[in-house]
Formats: C-alpha cells, structure tokens, sequence
C-alpha cells in the first residue's frame, strides 16, 4: 500500500475514534423513555444516529431531531434513492453511524455501506459485503426471505443471515471479521431478526416456528463471535435457564421442567417458541426482554398443555442469561399467535407513582402494560377487535379464550379476530415521551381456520392448519386492513387512529419535531402530526413499504428521513412470491386478504431518503 | 290394423328375442373390450428405505450432499394420470407436508404450482427427479423417503394443478375448507414458458454419475445411503 494511501487510512482511523469518543461522550444525552439523564450503559449514540434497527435498548423509536415538523413537514422533498438489487420484501431499518449508511437486503443478506458525504451521487458505495450463504435457505424460510437490519457496535455492523449465521463485519472496510454459525437449515431454522448488542454481547434468536424447530436465544462474544449462552424456549429448565434466580408472579408459570411437562412428551423438542422478533434491554435492570412464538405445530389439538415457554415473555439476565421472570401471553396457543412482538421500556406514571414498565402492543390483539421488574400485568386492553378471547385475567395472568373460537382438527372456525398474523406482526410500534403516546402500525384482519392433520418431517413445514383471512367484517363497511393508531397506555384507549386499505406492515418513527412517519403495502410513505393524526405529506414509492422508517442527522446537519420500499413479507408474499391468488390458502391463508395486491404495487427493492429543501 | 296373422306376430316375437340377443352381445362385448386400468394396490412396502437403515439425520433442504456420490437407479415404476393416481397423490401432497410450501398448489414458502413458469421442467420426469433430488434454491430432496410410485403419482397430481392433466380424472370437490377451486376444474393458464427438454441420449450420460438419490425399486436393490 502507498505511503500516501496509509497515512490516509490512519488519518480516517484516528478520526473514527474521535467520532466513537464524541458517541460515548453524547450517551450520557436523555433517557428516551423518562426524560431524567440515563445512568450509565445508556446507548452509544446520540440522536444523529441509528445505531441498530430499534434506535436504542429501551426499543423507543424516538429521535430527539426536530427539524422537521407539523408545520413544514408539507415541505418534504426526496433527497436521494438506492437500489439493493434484490426485489424481495425489504423489512430492514437502514442503520447511521458517523457518516455512513448500513443497509443490508433480503437474502442474499447483502449488506451495502453508503457513505452519507456522497449521497446522491455515483461515489455514494463505500463497500459492498456479501456473505457466503447457502441459497436452499430460501425454502425453509417460512414467509418470504426478509432479514430486519443489521446492528453497528465497536467498529463492527453485525448481520444474520437466512441460512443461519451471524456475521461481524469491519465498519470502515466492509472486511468479514468473523462469522459464526448458529443455525441448521435442514431442520428448518432460518434468521430473520435483527441482532442487539449490549456490551460485549450480542443477542441473536432463530425462526421456524412453522418448521417445528426449537426455539433459541443466543449470545455472541462481538469481539470473536464465540458462542456464550443458548437459552431454548422448550425443554428442561436447565435448557431453558431457569434456575434459582428464576421469580414469576404468577402460578401458572411455576414449577419444574414446565417446558417438559406441559407438553405431550417429546413434542418439546420440536416446540417452536422462536425468538424471531424483538430484543430489548434495561440497562438499570440489567435484564433483557424477549418474545417466544407459537408453539410447533398449528394445529392446537397435537399439542394439549401450556406448551411452555411459547407465546410469552423472558426477562433474562443480560450478562448470564439466566431467566429472572417469564409470562405467557396465550398458553396453548390456538391461532399461531406468536408472542414476539416489541417490548418498548418506558417509565409511566400510574395511579400516584412512576412505574418501570414495558409496552407490547401483541399478536393476540391486546395492549399489555407489565412492570418490567416483577413480571406483573398491569393492563391488557384490546387495540383491535378481539373474538377470540374474552380478556386477561389480571388475577391469574391467563388469558381467557372464547369457547365458540376455539380451533379443532376437522372444524372450520370461522370470523376469529384477530387472525394468524394478530393484531399486529412484527412491525415495530414507537414511543414518543413527548405525546406520551404509542405509535401502533398495525392490520384488521380476521380469518377462517381448520385444524389438519400434520407430519413432522424435519426441514418441512409443521403447521397443520388450513387458513383463509379477509378484512375484518365488523369494521365499518370500509373494508380497511390496517391501521395506524396512537395509543394512550395510561388511559388504556387510542386517541387518534388512521385507516389504511391494506395492513400496515412497516414500522414506524416519531420524532421531538412531533412527526411520526410510516408507510403503506401500496406504496405511500406518510409523515402525520403525531398529536393529532393529521397527514402532513406524503410521497408515492416504487413499491409497498413493509421496512422500517428511521431518521437521522446528515453530514451537513440536515435531518434525514429514511425508508425502504419493496412490499413482500407474510403479507406481501403474493406480490414477492409470486404466488397465484385462485389458491386463497396461500402463504398460511394471508392471500386471500390480499388478492388485490398485486394490481397496487410491484415487487421493489429501493431505498429512499427525505429531507426539507 | 286388426289383420295381424299368428305368423306375423311369431315373427315379430323372434325379431325381438334376436334384437334382445344382439344388444346382450353388445354389451358382453363393449365391456369386455374397454380397457379398464389396472390399479395396483400398494405395489411396494416403503421401498425406498436405504440398505444401511433408516436415515437418521434430517431432510436436506436442497440438492442432497451425498447426491454427487450415488450412482441414479433411474425412475422405477410408471407414471399414469389416472383418478386413483390423482387422488392418492392430491394425499400425498398433504401428507408429506408438499403443502406446506406450496399451499394447495398457490405457492408461499415453495414455488407456485398453479402457473406456467416451470423453474426446473413439467414433464413427468422432470418433476420427478425435483421430487427425489430436491434443488438448490430451497426445494428439499425427499430422496429415500416416499417410494417411486408414490413420487409418480406426486407428479400426476402436480401436474393437474397447473392444468397439464385432463379433468376427467380430476376430482370435483375438495375434502377440506374451500381455499381453492375444485381440482376438476383447474385449465392451463396460459401457455407454458418452458418447452420440454429434448429427451435426455442415454448413450451420452453413461459411464457417468448423475445428481440426485437413487430411489430403489425394492429394499434389496438398495445401494448407498440416501
């Protein structure tokens, strides 16, 4: 290398760290979720950044830019667009650090660099990182081959891939510095989630919940990607890390080897519970939050008992993993309602005091307020409409389900609300401290269900359902499938709420500017005024937004607004797959809701970026 | 009329039991001579199992890794579009969780089988070999698992859902909760993309290994693991 190249190389290394100094020193900035200077172990980033999918640990989704706002927010114009070249559902957040843009595609999980200092211009790629993957990962992945973002920490951006492998590339060069491989794709494991790092550790979880595959949390070393800890979600306590630090509130979730015992036996080892979603962490607990998913196989009646630890909540210990609490959102699931959806960490006053909570807007269709410490249901309130369930009972913690819904082998079920992919899927919600409101994207979505026989065969599907979902038929004549509600968690009701044509299956943002942003399966990216719901501007985009909306600081101190467009995902798959809609049971019944699709928007794989003039 | 003779009615008794004869012949003949298919009633145990036991590993999603090293017996047995060969595939295709992927022939995580775009071919023994051998981008190689005249009768039912076999032998109803029209009554869509494969020189592939599982006619033919 050139004297020249190599004094320039230690010129930009020097400045990396003096960028990583100015990090560490903006982390001790404000607690997203209280308002009061967090504590030490606050996030290394400050609200320029988006330094992993969910902007920070608490899982808020809240910038503290302001820029833009209700009153100019009209004035958006699009700043720059990129192509990734792989027109498959694109679910990823496009993450900023410095000066750079991490983006990283459905499979084959490429994972591109953009640098910020040249948007827009031919010079914009930095690197280009392509992992070495196996393609026939592409057949056990259950509902098309998204990946939800990659996570930056200590010079390194972090991705999993379909095929199941986690891997540490270099920041600055796009150099591969370790990988590590987690999954087996011939049991039917894949990876979809976005990884988070806390410390010296990242969390990563699998998918195959419709695979019959075992459900995992792991953690990774970031320093050399060695494995730490496996947590499973089925199984032996010791499999499940329970032990003695192990305190749940309520009964239910007491007792030895549960995740043996509430099932037929063996049937835990093909019990799904995977830990596909979110990942979430409290630096002062020091506890990390995450879902389980259904439980393996649909089809409830091959599976009596709780089927524990499925379609619930661990609190574990970041550092050891041990389990600290669990609670099961829906015991012996009946409608592939998975419990992985976001925790968001927020600090709410309720009645005289101020309590440590987490929000999770869930798949069976109910707002749950839990303390955080204790594992305590404070609140389950509907946010969609519910027929499946008759509400949660706070004495016991179990949910009670309705009786005429419930799903057998053999009989069709039909108008169960919410549908397989609930209330709401993955599509992360956002919270913002100033409205003191939740920001909900989510589908109306209600379905036909008969229970089937299933085989297990291993690497192929375990489901053992047959499945049709249509709009919601109790909504009011308009035939919307989606919604985006703002949600008071204190008043337990919506304030405002914004109906959509199809689900809304992208995440969303909220910023102290007061502007929330999220985008539709049709293609329309909308900023709205996050106090009152009014749609500020939107823009037309190649194709559906399923990904995740994020907002950042610009090199020339302009707030940026970025999104992916590319519809696909379990919703879209009609338009990604493609798939025929005359079969309306296709990709597990969500086609057809979602026949008309296809005539709303093509595949696409662009990312699009938005800024005031 | 009333000057029939008893002569003209013997001979109008004898025309009729010579009409009667001649329909029986008729009939006697016409059912004998139509050729009825022959169905064989689970012709093979689960032949397909390899000499050295049963595989204990898992399914392989895509092309099997041994795939290189076992020599193809070929594709024993016989593919046939018939009902029973539809019917026992459309099972089949539940059973064997071929619908988990690609639902009830729409598609989702697996290909849609319902349309003209065949990836890797729609003739029979195209599909078969897909069936035995799996392919790269995520169809699994069920190699070793489902014996060959069960894989034929896949292929018969695969092919009727695209339209590529006569509704005559389709049935006209589904057994579970409607998702799909009735197979009966599944036309090609459009014209196929693919043409058929020119038929495969034996003379030139010979001597050489082909990719993809034996599937053995009987356990004793069995040679190599799966």
């Amino acid at each position: 290398m050139p004297r020249s190249e190599r004094r320039r190389r230690r010129v930009r290394a020097a400045t990396l760290a003096a960028l990583g100094g100015l990090l560490l020193l903006s982390s001790h900035a404000v607690s997203a979720a209280t308002g009061r200077p967090a504590k030490t172990h606050a996030p290394a980033a400050s609200d320029a950044q988006w330094p992993m999918a969910a902007k920070n640990w608490q899982n808020t989704r809240f910038s503290e830019l302001n820029q833009i706002t209700p009153a100019n927010a009209g004035r958006l114009r699009l700043a720059w667009t990129f192509s990734t070249g792989v027109k498959k559902g694109q679910e990823a957040a496009p993450i900023v650090v410095g000066n750079t843009m991490y983006v990283v595609t459905p499979y084959p999980n490429i994972l591109y660099a953009l640098d910020l200092t040249k948007a827009g211009t031919p010079g914009v790629l930095k690197w280009k990182y392509v992992p070495p993957t196996i393609p026939a990962a592409q057949g056990v992945a259950c509902c098309d081959v998204v990946n939800r973002g990659a996570v930056y920490a200590d010079g390194k951006v972090i991705i999993n891939t379909l095929d199941g492998q986690t891997i540490a590339v270099d920041a600055a060069s796009g150099r591969e510095l370790w990988k590590t491989r987690v999954g087996n794709i011939h049991i039917g494991e894949t990876i979809t989630m976005s990884p988070l790092v806390v410390r010296d550790k990242v969390f990563v979880g699998n998918s195959g919940g419709e695979l019959g595959v075992r459900g995992w949390i792991k953690a990774l070393a970031v320093s050399n990607g060695r494995l730490l800890w496996t947590a499973y979600s089925t199984g032996p306590d010791s499999a499940v890390k329970i032990g003695p630090r192990f305190r749940a509130f309520y009964p239910s979730e007491k007792g030895k080897d549960l995740g043996v015992h509430t099932w037929p036996p063996g049937q835990w080892e093909i019990g799904g519970g995977n830990v596909w979603g979110w990942v979430s962490y409290d630096p002062d607990l020091n506890l990390i939050y995450h879902g389980t998913g259904n439980p393996g196989v649909w089809n409830p009646d091959l599976r009596p008992g709780d089927n524990k630890w499925t379609c619930g909540l661990f609190a574990r210990d970041a550092d050891t993993g041990e389990a600290r609490w669990f609670y099961q959102w829906t015991p012996h699931d009946l409608f592939d309602h998975d419990g992985v959806n976001e925790n968001v960490l927020v600090d709410l006053p309720l009645g005289r005091s101020v309590r440590k909570v987490l929000l999770s807007a869930q798949r069976d269709g109910y707002l749950y307020v839990l303390d955080r410490a204790s594992g305590q249901v404070l609140s389950a309130t509907p946010f969609v409409r519910v027929t499946a369930y008759k509400g949660v009972d706070l004495k016991s913690g179990r949910i009670q389900p309705n009786e005429a819904k419930e799903t057998h082998t053999g009989v069709v079920v039909r108008d169960i609300a919410p549908a397989s992919p609930g209330g709401k899927d993955w599509q992360p919600t956002a919270w913002s401290p100033r409205t003191r409101l939740l920001y909900i994207p989510h589908q109306t979505l209600a379905m036909d269900y008969e229970g089937t026989d299933a085989n297990y065969i291993e690497g192929t599907p375990y489901v053992g359902a047959d499945v049709k979902m249509y709009p919601d038929p109790v909504r009011p004549g308009d035939g919307s499938r989606g919604a985006f509600t703002a949600w008071d968690p204190v008043r337990a009701r919506p304030v405002w709420e914004i109906k959509e044509p199809f689900p809304v299956w992208s995440g969303t943002v909220v910023t102290a500017g007061d502007v929330a942003f999220y985008g539709t399966m049709d293609g329309w990216f909308k900023a709205v005024d996050a106090r009152t719901g009014r749609v500020l501007w939107r823009h037309k985009t190649d194709s559906g937004i399923i990904g995740q909306p994020v907002t950042y600081r610009g090199p020339d101190g302009k707030q940026y607004v970025a999104v992916l467009a590319g519809v696909g995902g379990w919703s879209g798959a009609i338009v990604s797959g493609p798939i025929d809609p005359r079969d309306r049971g296709a990709a597990l019944g969500f086609v057809n809701a979602m026949t008309d699709l296809p005539k709303a928007t093509p595949a696409g794989d662009k990312l699009y970026v938005f800024a005031l003039p | 009329m009333s000057s029939h003779s008893p002569e003209h009615r013997g001979l109008r008794r004898l025309g009729a039991v010579v009409l009667v004869l001649a329909l029986a012949v008729l009939i006697v003949i016409g059912v004998t001579s139509y050729a009825r298919e022959t169905r064989d009633f689970h012709p093979q145990a689960f032949a397909a199992a390899p000499a050295a036991g049963p595989r204990g590993g898992a399914l392989h999603a895509g092309p099997s890794p041994e795939s290189t090293q076992v020599e193809s017996a070929g594709r024993p047995g016989e593919y046939k579009e018939t009902a029973q060969a539809l019917y026992e595939g459309q099972q089949l295709f539940q059973s064997m969780n071929c619908a988990g992927c690609h639902s009830d022939g729409g598609g989702g995580m697996g290909a849609d089988l319902m349309d003209a775009r065949w990836f890797y071919g729609h003739e029979p023994r195209q599909i078969f070999d897909t069936i035995v051998q799996g392919r790269q981008n995520g169809m699994p190689s069920f190699g070793g698992r489902i014996p060959a005249y069960q894989v034929w009768e896949l292929v018969a039912y695969v092919r009727s859902l695209s339209g590529l076999v006569s509704p005559d032998v389709s049935s006209g109803r589904n057994d579970h909760m409607e998702v799909m029209p009735p197979p009966m009554s599944l036309r090609m869509k459009s014209r196929l993309m693919v043409k058929p494969l020119p038929p495969v020189d034996s003379a030139a592939v010979k001597g050489t290994t082909v990719p993809g599982v034996a599937i053995h006619p009987d356990s004793t033919g069995a040679k190599g693991a799966p």
